[in-house]
Protein backbone atom coordinates (compact mmCIF):
# COMPACT_ATOMS: atom_id res chain seq x y z
CA UNK A 1 0.00 0.00 0.00
CA UNK A 2 1.45 3.15 -1.16
CA UNK A 3 1.84 6.27 1.74
CA UNK A 4 -0.68 7.93 0.50
CA UNK A 5 -3.47 5.57 0.08
CA UNK A 6 -3.29 4.25 3.72
CA UNK A 7 -3.21 8.69 4.32
CA UNK A 8 -6.48 8.09 2.24
CA UNK A 9 -7.65 5.02 4.27
CA UNK A 10 -7.36 6.99 7.78
CA UNK A 11 -9.02 10.24 5.91
CA UNK A 12 -11.70 8.03 5.04
CA UNK A 13 -12.25 6.01 8.58
CA UNK A 14 -12.41 9.65 10.04
CA UNK A 15 -14.56 11.31 8.18
CA UNK A 16 -16.37 8.60 7.81
CA UNK A 17 -16.81 8.09 12.18
CA UNK A 18 -17.55 12.46 12.08
CA UNK A 19 -20.60 11.88 9.48
CA UNK A 20 -21.95 8.79 11.67
CA UNK A 21 -21.67 10.51 14.92
CA UNK A 22 -23.30 13.98 13.17
CA UNK A 23 -26.24 11.59 11.59
CA UNK A 24 -26.82 9.67 15.37
CA UNK A 25 -27.08 13.15 16.72
CA UNK A 26 -29.69 13.85 14.01
CA UNK A 27 -31.70 11.02 14.67
CA UNK A 28 -31.74 11.52 18.20
CA UNK A 29 -33.38 15.04 17.98
CA UNK A 30 -35.30 13.93 14.89
CA UNK A 31 -39.00 14.69 16.86
CA UNK A 32 -37.66 18.35 17.26
CA UNK A 33 -37.18 18.68 13.62
CA UNK A 34 -40.97 18.15 13.10
CA UNK A 35 -43.25 20.01 10.91
CA UNK A 36 -44.49 22.08 14.52
CA UNK A 37 -40.90 23.19 15.45
CA UNK A 38 -38.24 25.99 14.19
CA UNK A 39 -36.03 23.73 12.43
CA UNK A 40 -39.06 21.71 10.76
CA UNK A 41 -39.59 21.60 7.47
CA UNK A 42 -42.48 23.45 6.92
CA UNK A 43 -40.92 26.82 8.77
CA UNK A 44 -37.37 26.00 6.93
CA UNK A 45 -39.28 25.91 3.55
CA UNK A 46 -40.69 29.58 3.79
CA UNK A 47 -37.02 30.47 2.88
CA UNK A 48 -37.41 29.01 -0.60
CA UNK A 49 -40.78 31.00 -1.29
CA UNK A 50 -39.09 32.20 -4.36
CA UNK A 51 -37.74 29.41 -5.74
CA UNK A 52 -39.25 27.55 -8.67
CA UNK A 53 -42.17 25.99 -7.84
CA UNK A 54 -41.04 22.43 -8.96
CA UNK A 55 -38.34 22.39 -6.89
CA UNK A 56 -40.30 22.79 -4.10
CA UNK A 57 -42.29 20.07 -4.99
CA UNK A 58 -39.20 17.98 -5.45
CA UNK A 59 -37.79 19.35 -1.59
CA UNK A 60 -41.25 19.02 -0.06
CA UNK A 61 -41.39 14.99 -1.10
CA UNK A 62 -37.85 14.62 0.00
CA UNK A 63 -37.69 16.02 3.19
CA UNK A 64 -41.08 14.40 4.13
CA UNK A 65 -40.84 13.21 7.94
CA UNK A 66 -40.31 9.61 6.28
CA UNK A 67 -38.42 10.71 3.26
CA UNK A 68 -35.65 12.28 6.12
CA UNK A 69 -35.49 9.73 8.13
CA UNK A 70 -34.84 7.27 4.61
CA UNK A 71 -32.23 10.51 4.25
CA UNK A 72 -30.23 9.95 7.32
CA UNK A 73 -30.55 6.13 7.12
CA UNK A 74 -28.63 6.12 3.73
CA UNK A 75 -26.10 8.64 5.19
CA UNK A 76 -25.70 6.79 8.31
CA UNK A 77 -25.06 3.57 6.00
CA UNK A 78 -22.57 5.25 3.58
CA UNK A 79 -20.74 7.05 6.21
CA UNK A 80 -20.35 3.51 8.39
CA UNK A 81 -19.65 1.93 4.61
CA UNK A 82 -17.07 4.65 4.38
CA UNK A 83 -15.12 4.31 8.01
CA UNK A 84 -15.20 -0.07 6.98
CA UNK A 85 -13.94 0.71 3.55
CA UNK A 86 -16.76 -1.26 1.93
CA UNK A 87 -17.48 0.50 -0.43
CA UNK A 88 -15.43 3.36 -0.56
CA UNK A 89 -15.37 5.18 -4.20
CA UNK A 90 -19.19 5.22 -3.87
CA UNK A 91 -19.64 6.07 -0.45
CA UNK A 92 -17.65 9.44 -0.13
CA UNK A 93 -19.77 10.95 -3.14
CA UNK A 94 -22.85 9.56 -2.01
CA UNK A 95 -21.91 11.18 1.60
CA UNK A 96 -21.05 14.71 -0.76
CA UNK A 97 -24.84 14.61 -2.05
CA UNK A 98 -26.84 13.55 1.49
CA UNK A 99 -24.68 16.43 3.16
CA UNK A 100 -25.77 18.87 0.57
CA UNK A 101 -29.16 17.59 0.80
CA UNK A 102 -29.02 18.67 4.91
CA UNK A 103 -27.80 21.71 3.80
CA UNK A 104 -31.28 22.64 1.51
CA UNK A 105 -33.27 20.94 4.57
CA UNK A 106 -31.81 23.54 6.94
CA UNK A 107 -30.88 26.50 4.46
CA UNK A 108 -27.39 26.51 5.30
CA UNK A 109 -25.25 24.56 7.23
CA UNK A 110 -26.79 22.81 10.22
CA UNK A 111 -24.12 23.14 12.70
CA UNK A 112 -21.65 25.90 11.02
CA UNK A 113 -18.08 25.58 10.28
CA UNK A 114 -18.25 21.75 11.77
CA UNK A 115 -20.16 20.93 7.91
CA UNK A 116 -17.92 22.65 6.11
CA UNK A 117 -14.97 21.02 6.93
CA UNK A 118 -16.72 17.86 6.92
CA UNK A 119 -18.01 18.70 3.26
CA UNK A 120 -14.16 19.56 2.53
CA UNK A 121 -12.51 16.26 3.82
CA UNK A 122 -15.81 14.47 1.71
CA UNK A 123 -15.45 16.38 -1.74
CA UNK A 124 -11.29 15.57 -1.32
CA UNK A 125 -11.75 11.89 -0.58
CA UNK A 126 -14.40 11.84 -3.76
CA UNK A 127 -11.70 13.21 -5.40
CA UNK A 128 -8.93 11.36 -4.66
CA UNK A 129 -11.36 8.22 -5.68
CA UNK A 130 -12.31 9.43 -8.57
CA UNK A 131 -9.01 10.25 -9.99
CA UNK A 132 -7.91 6.61 -8.91
CA UNK A 133 -4.12 6.63 -9.34
CA UNK A 134 -1.49 8.10 -7.01
CA UNK A 135 -1.36 11.71 -8.43
CA UNK A 136 -5.13 11.91 -7.75
CA UNK A 137 -4.95 10.95 -4.32
CA UNK A 138 -2.10 13.40 -3.79
CA UNK A 139 -4.48 16.15 -5.37
CA UNK A 140 -6.94 15.11 -2.94
CA UNK A 141 -5.33 14.90 -0.13
CA UNK A 142 -3.97 18.20 -1.16
CA UNK A 143 -6.95 19.77 -1.09
CA UNK A 144 -8.02 18.56 2.20
CA UNK A 145 -4.40 19.70 4.08
CA UNK A 146 -4.36 22.85 2.11
CA UNK A 147 -8.10 24.04 3.94
CA UNK A 148 -7.25 22.33 7.05
CA UNK A 149 -3.77 25.00 7.12
CA UNK A 150 -6.13 27.82 5.90
CA UNK A 151 -8.76 27.27 8.09
CA UNK A 152 -6.43 27.42 11.50
CA UNK A 153 -3.95 30.07 10.07
CA UNK A 154 -7.24 32.38 8.76
CA UNK A 155 -8.78 31.85 12.03
CA UNK A 156 -5.79 33.30 14.01
CA UNK A 157 -4.94 36.07 11.78
CA UNK A 158 -8.85 37.63 12.09
CA UNK A 159 -8.30 36.81 15.92
CA UNK A 160 -4.88 38.77 15.72
CA UNK A 161 -6.37 41.81 14.09
CA UNK A 162 -8.63 42.21 16.81
CA UNK A 163 -8.23 44.31 19.67
CA UNK A 164 -10.70 42.49 21.97
CA UNK A 165 -9.26 39.19 21.16
CA UNK A 166 -5.57 40.54 21.88
CA UNK A 167 -6.72 41.40 25.22
CA UNK A 168 -8.22 38.39 26.21
CA UNK A 169 -11.66 40.05 26.16
CA UNK A 170 -13.24 38.53 23.37
CA UNK A 171 -12.37 34.86 25.36
CA UNK A 172 -14.23 35.95 28.64
CA UNK A 173 -17.50 36.91 26.67
CA UNK A 174 -17.54 34.45 24.76
CA UNK A 175 -17.36 32.76 27.53
CA UNK A 176 -19.64 34.71 29.87
CA UNK A 177 -22.18 36.14 27.42
CA UNK A 178 -24.43 33.28 26.69
CA UNK A 179 -23.71 33.02 23.20
CA UNK A 180 -22.77 29.35 24.00
CA UNK A 181 -23.19 26.61 26.29
CA UNK A 182 -19.75 27.23 28.30
CA UNK A 183 -19.66 24.76 31.05
CA UNK A 184 -19.42 26.61 34.71
CA UNK A 185 -15.76 25.55 35.43
CA UNK A 186 -14.73 26.78 32.48
CA UNK A 187 -16.62 29.87 32.53
CA UNK A 188 -14.83 30.66 36.09
CA UNK A 189 -11.66 30.05 34.97
CA UNK A 190 -11.63 31.86 31.67
CA UNK A 191 -13.34 35.23 33.31
CA UNK A 192 -10.51 36.28 34.72
CA UNK A 193 -8.52 38.32 32.81
CA UNK A 194 -4.77 37.31 33.48
CA UNK A 195 -6.14 33.40 32.10
CA UNK A 196 -7.88 35.26 29.39
CA UNK A 197 -5.52 37.23 28.23
CA UNK A 198 -2.83 34.15 28.11
CA UNK A 199 -5.56 31.34 26.61
CA UNK A 200 -6.22 33.91 23.77
CA UNK A 201 -2.49 34.34 22.49
CA UNK A 202 -2.10 30.89 23.31
CA UNK A 203 -5.14 30.12 20.90
CA UNK A 204 -4.15 32.80 18.24
CA UNK A 205 -0.11 32.09 18.34
CA UNK A 206 -1.63 28.13 17.86
CA UNK A 207 -3.48 29.14 14.69
CA UNK A 208 -1.32 31.47 13.21
CA UNK A 209 1.77 29.29 13.53
CA UNK A 210 0.07 26.20 12.11
CA UNK A 211 1.22 26.73 8.58
CA UNK A 212 4.51 25.38 10.49
CA UNK A 213 3.16 22.06 10.35
CA UNK A 214 3.73 21.97 6.17
CA UNK A 215 7.99 22.31 7.08
CA UNK A 216 9.00 19.50 8.82
CA UNK A 217 7.15 16.36 10.09
CA UNK A 218 8.08 16.49 13.50
CA UNK A 219 6.80 20.42 13.75
CA UNK A 220 3.74 18.68 12.14
CA UNK A 221 3.33 16.37 14.72
CA UNK A 222 3.67 18.39 17.62
CA UNK A 223 0.49 21.02 16.14
CA UNK A 224 -1.91 18.41 15.23
CA UNK A 225 -1.45 17.30 18.80
CA UNK A 226 -1.98 20.16 19.88
CA UNK A 227 -4.51 21.36 17.49
CA UNK A 228 -5.98 17.70 18.58
CA UNK A 229 -6.34 18.97 22.26
CA UNK A 230 -7.36 22.28 21.30
CA UNK A 231 -10.95 20.91 19.59
CA UNK A 232 -11.44 18.89 22.69
CA UNK A 233 -10.94 21.70 25.07
CA UNK A 234 -13.26 23.88 23.12
CA UNK A 235 -15.66 20.34 22.39
CA UNK A 236 -15.68 20.80 26.58
CA UNK A 237 -16.07 24.31 26.78
CA UNK A 238 -18.44 25.27 24.03
CA UNK A 239 -20.05 22.49 23.56
CA UNK A 240 -18.62 22.43 20.32
CA UNK A 241 -18.04 18.52 19.75
CA UNK A 242 -18.27 18.02 15.71
CA UNK A 243 -15.46 20.40 15.55
CA UNK A 244 -13.31 17.90 16.93
CA UNK A 245 -14.20 14.97 14.54
CA UNK A 246 -14.24 17.24 11.12
CA UNK A 247 -10.84 18.47 11.63
CA UNK A 248 -9.56 15.62 13.22
CA UNK A 249 -10.64 13.34 9.99
CA UNK A 250 -8.65 16.60 8.33
CA UNK A 251 -5.24 15.39 9.92
CA UNK A 252 -4.52 12.31 7.98
CA UNK A 253 -3.92 14.75 4.68
CA UNK A 254 -1.84 17.17 6.24
CA UNK A 255 0.54 14.86 7.97
CA UNK A 256 0.71 12.78 4.70
CA UNK A 257 1.69 16.06 2.76
CA UNK A 258 4.43 17.03 5.10
CA UNK A 259 5.75 13.56 4.95
CA UNK A 260 6.03 14.35 1.18
CA UNK A 261 7.87 17.16 1.15
CA UNK A 262 10.04 16.71 4.29
CA UNK B 1 -34.95 43.76 1.10
CA UNK B 2 -36.34 41.39 -1.82
CA UNK B 3 -34.00 39.01 -2.51
CA UNK B 4 -33.73 37.11 -6.16
CA UNK B 5 -34.85 33.57 -6.57
CA UNK B 6 -30.82 32.44 -7.20
CA UNK B 7 -30.10 34.17 -3.80
CA UNK B 8 -32.68 31.82 -1.79
CA UNK B 9 -31.87 28.83 -3.83
CA UNK B 10 -28.44 28.52 -3.16
CA UNK B 11 -28.19 30.08 0.16
CA UNK B 12 -27.63 25.93 0.95
CA UNK B 13 -24.15 26.10 -1.03
CA UNK B 14 -22.93 28.13 1.93
CA UNK B 15 -21.53 24.69 2.99
CA UNK B 16 -19.08 24.47 -0.29
CA UNK B 17 -17.38 28.03 0.58
CA UNK B 18 -15.32 27.41 3.81
CA UNK B 19 -14.52 31.33 5.06
CA UNK B 20 -13.02 30.26 8.46
CA UNK B 21 -13.77 33.34 9.92
CA UNK B 22 -14.47 31.90 13.26
CA UNK B 23 -15.38 34.16 16.53
CA UNK B 24 -14.59 37.16 14.44
CA UNK B 25 -16.94 39.09 16.45
CA UNK B 26 -17.97 38.21 19.86
CA UNK B 27 -20.70 39.94 21.20
CA UNK B 28 -22.96 39.10 23.39
CA UNK B 29 -25.69 36.33 23.08
CA UNK B 30 -29.63 37.10 22.16
CA UNK B 31 -32.27 36.31 23.93
CA UNK B 32 -35.63 35.45 22.86
CA UNK B 33 -38.46 36.88 25.21
CA UNK B 34 -42.42 36.18 24.78
CA UNK B 35 -45.47 36.72 26.53
CA UNK B 36 -48.95 35.85 26.26
CA UNK B 37 -52.60 36.22 27.14
CA UNK B 38 -56.07 36.32 26.04
CA UNK B 39 -56.16 39.09 23.79
CA UNK B 40 -53.32 41.57 22.58
CA UNK B 41 -54.03 44.30 24.82
CA UNK B 42 -53.70 41.97 28.23
CA UNK B 43 -50.62 40.20 27.47
CA UNK B 44 -48.97 38.63 30.86
CA UNK B 45 -44.89 39.49 31.95
CA UNK B 46 -42.23 38.73 29.53
CA UNK B 47 -40.66 35.36 29.71
CA UNK B 48 -37.46 34.45 28.51
CA UNK B 49 -37.98 31.55 26.33
CA UNK B 50 -34.35 31.13 25.02
CA UNK B 51 -32.02 30.18 25.72
CA UNK B 52 -33.26 27.73 29.10
CA UNK B 53 -30.89 26.76 31.08
CA UNK B 54 -28.01 24.21 30.13
CA UNK B 55 -28.21 20.48 31.10
CA UNK B 56 -25.68 19.31 32.62
CA UNK B 57 -22.27 18.62 30.02
CA UNK B 58 -21.32 14.89 30.42
CA UNK B 59 -18.32 13.22 29.06
CA UNK B 60 -20.20 11.32 26.18
CA UNK B 61 -21.07 14.56 24.44
CA UNK B 62 -17.51 15.10 23.02
CA UNK B 63 -18.48 11.84 20.71
CA UNK B 64 -22.54 12.51 20.63
CA UNK B 65 -24.33 15.91 22.08
CA UNK B 66 -27.47 15.84 19.30
CA UNK B 67 -29.36 18.61 21.76
CA UNK B 68 -26.41 20.39 22.09
CA UNK B 69 -25.94 21.26 18.23
CA UNK B 70 -29.87 21.70 18.03
CA UNK B 71 -29.70 24.46 20.70
CA UNK B 72 -26.64 25.71 18.65
CA UNK B 73 -29.07 25.54 14.87
CA UNK B 74 -31.93 27.32 17.26
CA UNK B 75 -29.79 30.00 18.78
CA UNK B 76 -28.23 30.53 14.87
CA UNK B 77 -32.05 31.46 13.72
CA UNK B 78 -31.96 34.40 16.21
CA UNK B 79 -28.93 35.93 14.59
CA UNK B 80 -30.05 35.24 11.20
CA UNK B 81 -32.82 37.08 12.33
CA UNK B 82 -31.35 40.15 13.08
CA UNK B 83 -29.21 39.83 10.52
CA UNK B 84 -32.09 39.74 8.09
CA UNK B 85 -33.53 42.68 9.95
CA UNK B 86 -30.63 44.63 8.72
CA UNK B 87 -31.48 44.23 5.50
CA UNK B 88 -35.07 45.37 5.95
CA UNK B 89 -36.47 49.06 4.58
CA UNK B 90 -38.75 50.65 6.44
CA UNK B 91 -41.13 49.90 3.65
CA UNK B 92 -40.76 46.37 4.14
CA UNK B 93 -42.97 43.97 6.75
CA UNK B 94 -40.76 42.00 9.39
CA UNK B 95 -43.00 39.18 8.97
CA UNK B 96 -42.87 38.32 5.41
CA UNK B 97 -38.95 36.65 6.67
CA UNK B 98 -38.53 33.00 6.69
CA UNK B 99 -36.13 33.85 9.85
CA UNK B 100 -38.84 35.62 11.67
CA UNK B 101 -41.57 32.89 11.11
CA UNK B 102 -38.65 29.96 11.98
CA UNK B 103 -38.21 32.29 15.23
CA UNK B 104 -42.12 32.49 16.46
CA UNK B 105 -41.84 29.13 16.01
CA UNK B 106 -39.39 28.49 18.28
CA UNK B 107 -41.14 30.50 20.84
CA UNK B 108 -44.23 28.30 19.98
CA UNK B 109 -42.31 25.14 20.41
CA UNK B 110 -40.98 26.19 23.62
CA UNK B 111 -44.21 27.07 24.90
CA UNK B 112 -45.97 24.46 24.49
CA UNK B 113 -43.94 22.64 27.31
CA UNK B 114 -44.67 25.22 29.94
CA UNK B 115 -48.11 25.81 31.90
CA UNK B 116 -49.74 28.77 30.42
CA UNK B 117 -52.39 31.28 32.10
CA UNK B 118 -55.81 29.73 30.91
CA UNK B 119 -57.27 31.48 27.79
CA UNK B 120 -54.30 32.72 26.90
CA UNK B 121 -54.38 32.65 22.64
CA UNK B 122 -52.23 35.39 21.88
CA UNK B 123 -48.16 35.69 21.62
CA UNK B 124 -46.00 38.54 21.14
CA UNK B 125 -42.15 38.15 20.91
CA UNK B 126 -38.99 40.05 21.20
CA UNK B 127 -35.54 39.89 20.78
CA UNK B 128 -32.99 41.26 23.31
CA UNK B 129 -29.67 42.00 23.13
CA UNK B 130 -28.04 41.88 26.53
CA UNK B 131 -25.28 45.25 26.97
CA UNK B 132 -22.29 45.14 28.29
CA UNK B 133 -23.37 46.94 31.36
CA UNK B 134 -26.28 44.68 32.75
CA UNK B 135 -28.91 46.57 30.78
CA UNK B 136 -30.77 45.23 27.55
CA UNK B 137 -31.48 46.26 24.01
CA UNK B 138 -34.72 44.60 22.13
CA UNK B 139 -33.30 44.26 18.65
CA UNK B 140 -37.12 42.94 17.69
CA UNK B 141 -40.80 43.45 19.18
CA UNK B 142 -43.28 41.43 16.65
CA UNK B 143 -46.93 42.29 16.43
CA UNK B 144 -49.31 39.99 18.36
CA UNK B 145 -49.68 36.77 16.79
CA UNK B 146 -51.82 33.76 17.69
CA UNK B 147 -49.83 31.87 20.18
CA UNK B 148 -51.16 28.31 18.23
CA UNK B 149 -50.20 28.16 14.34
CA UNK B 150 -53.52 27.56 12.47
Amino acid sequence: MTRALEALHHTEQLVGLAVALQTLELFAVRRKLGDACALGWPAVRRGYVRAPRSLVRALDRLFAARAFVLLLAVQLASAIGLACAWFPHAAAPVLVLTSLALSVRFRGPYNGGSDVMTMVVLLGVSLARALGDERGRQIGLGYVAAQLVLSYFVAGAVKLRRAHWRSGEALTRLCTAGSYDVAPFAARVLGMPGVARTASWAVIALECGFPLALLDARACAVLLALGAGFHVANAYVLGLNRFLWAWLAAYPALAYWTALAD
Amino acid sequence: MKRPALASVLAPLRVLLPTWRFFDDVAHGLRLDARVGPDADALGPWQTVFPAAMPRRRAWNVLLDGDGNLRLAQRALLDTLVSDLSDLTDADDPSELASYAQVLTLAREVLRTRALPEGAHRLQVQIVQPQEGGGTDALLRSAVHPLHDA
